[in-house]
């Protein structure tokens, strides 16, 4: 383990997103931002990859899920597995990549929150008069790696790109790094199995992060084009509400906001976050 | 420490029906919006759940509702009225929007950060002409038109000019302030005035601007 001024050891230490690798500039050269230092990553013509810090650190790198990760220290643990991404019949596709001005755990947040579909996403993830939030269950895991929200329903009238009509709609999540969350919900078109969607958050600052969604879906019937259509009309609603929220990192402090029984998600988190120490977009 | 005064924060009609409008003061945000009876409400920017501002969210009539998560503040007392993840459940007890004192006078809404402030007294009517937002501190620009001929300061943010001008500051944040000008009196040719005072306020702004 290495450490650096100012941002805690997990972070530190921690493997992060730093590039899609099907969006790479023609030249593959990328020049980004990761925990608010200049890295690069560069994409030889043979495949290989190569992120480095400033003028020439070379930074330890690793691939999965189409993008690479990168960290500024010395990762002790591999990255996080998403077994479904290897099932046969997944279509595994880019859900677009959106550039916010929030810090990394506003935006976990309002991944893992339900109650504002029928304000934000209104017609689509959700609609008044049904806006209750049942009760559902969270839990840390034993070994401290991942929080996870189990057992949630909300009504939604157009829960994704091939649904035809409204349907409670089973969803579970897991975050199982600080800025990366996994939401598992009904396939329409596969009853009994689970869609994938996935954020990776780049933090590329503070205050400013790249959020890519990633997608594993049981629908061979919807063309790319309308599946990332929908996502991104998704998250284009979204943005406007993290923009706007105040302060832009995370406050940690239980009393710091309000907090009710359907944030049970959020609160999980933020004492996780708190457990491992995280500083990089919190307010501690 | 924010001085113990009312400061102008928006005119009469930057509050048409069922608006929120955006303002600020000494840095802190503010939501200003007027319900169905009339009521003024000036409010902490922020709502209580999970600090989204309340300016993006709706004005209903008689409550504002949160853009996000739908949380309804009632107008007058500020509070949480609805929690819509939880129609059944009890609202988190004695939940309210954060409340500014709020004057009315002259055509402008006043607020204070200081409860103990003395009302602002604009007694025989005004003509609002405009305000000008200005990328400077307050006390560059009030400094500035100090040095005006024919202009008298009244205190640090209060400026009389040729008898019948007011002028006022909004300190708003670091570097940034809004000037309020008001005519006092008989307004005669009120177009006339605008531009005259506009194209003033302009070359003001051009000026302070230009110069940093």
């Amino acid at each position: 383990m290495s450490v650096a001024a100012g941002i805690d050891p997990d972070t530190w230490n921690r493997w992060h997103v730093v590039a899609r690798l099907d969006e790479m500039p023609a030249d593959g050269i990328r020049r980004t931002r990761l925990l608010g230092h200049d890295i690069t990553v560069a994409l030889a013509p043979d495949g290989t990859v190569e992120v480095t810090r400033g003028p020439g650190e070379i930074l330890p790198v690793t691939f999965a899920y189409g993008f690479a990760w990168a960290s500024l220290g010395t990762p002790s643990a591999p990255l996080f597995a998403i077994p479904e991404y290897h099932e046969a019949d997944r279509r595994n596709l880019n859900g677009g990549t959106f550039r916010v001005k929030t810090s990394a755990p506003r935006a976990i947040e309002n991944f893992l929150d339900m109650a504002h579909f029928p304000f934000v996403h209104t017609g689509v993830l959700g609609a008044e008069p049904h806006t209750e939030v049942k009760d559902y269950d969270v839990a840390i895991a034993a070994d401290g790696t991942e929080v996870t929200a189990t057992r949630c329903l909300f009504y939604q009238p157009l829960a994704a790109a091939s649904s035809t009509g409204g349907a409670d709609v089973a969803y579970r999540y897991r975050v199982p790094h600080p800025y990366c969350a996994i939401l598992y919900k009904d396939s329409p078109a596969h009853p009994g199995r689970m869609d994938v969607i996935t954020i990776f958050i780049q933090p590329a600052e503070e205050e400013e992060v790249i959020a890519s969604l990633f997608l594993s879906l049981l629908d061979d019937e919807t063309p790319d084009e309308d599946i990332r259509r929908f996502q991104q009309h998704i998250f284009a609603e979204d943005k406007p509400i993290l923009e706007n929220q105040l302060p832009r990192r995370l406050p940690l402090a239980p009393r710091a906001e309000t907090p009710i029984r359907a944030d049970k998600s959020s609160i999980a988190y933020r004492r996780w976050l708190r457990q491992q120490g995280t500083s990089f977009g919190v307010i501690r | 420490m924010t001085p113990a005064r009312y400061f102008p924060v928006a005119a009469e009609r930057d509050l048409p029906y069922r608006h929120v409008f955006h303002a600020r003061l000494f840095d802190q945000e503010l939501a200003i919006w007027r319900a169905d009876d009339d009521q003024i409400n000036i409010w902490d920017n922020r709502c209580r759940h999970r600090g989204v501002r309340l300016s993006i969210g709706q004005n209903m009539g008689r409550d504002l509702r949160c853009q996000y998560h739908g949380w309804r503040y009632a107008s007058g007392d500020g509070a949480c009225t609805t929690v819509p993840a939880h129609p059944a459940g009890p609202v988190p007890e004695a939940l309210c929007a954060r409340r500014f004192p709020v004057a009315r006078a002259g055509g402008l809404i006043w607020t204070s950060l200081d409860d103990r402030a003395p009302l602002p007294d604009l007694a025989g009517g005004a003509l609002v002409l405009r305000a000008l937002p200005i990328m400077a501190e307050s006390s560059r620009v009030m400094d500035a038109i100090a040095a005006w001929p024919g202009a008298a300061r009244l205190d640090p943010f209060t400026l009389q000019v040729d008898g019948d001008l007011r002028l006022m500051a909004q300190p708003a944040g670091p570097g940034q302030m809004v000037l309020h000008a008001l005519h006092l009196g008989p307004a005669g040719d009120a177009m006339a005035l605008r531009r005259a005072v506009n194209h003033r306020l302009e070359d003001l702004r051009r000026q302070i601007e230009g110069d940093r």
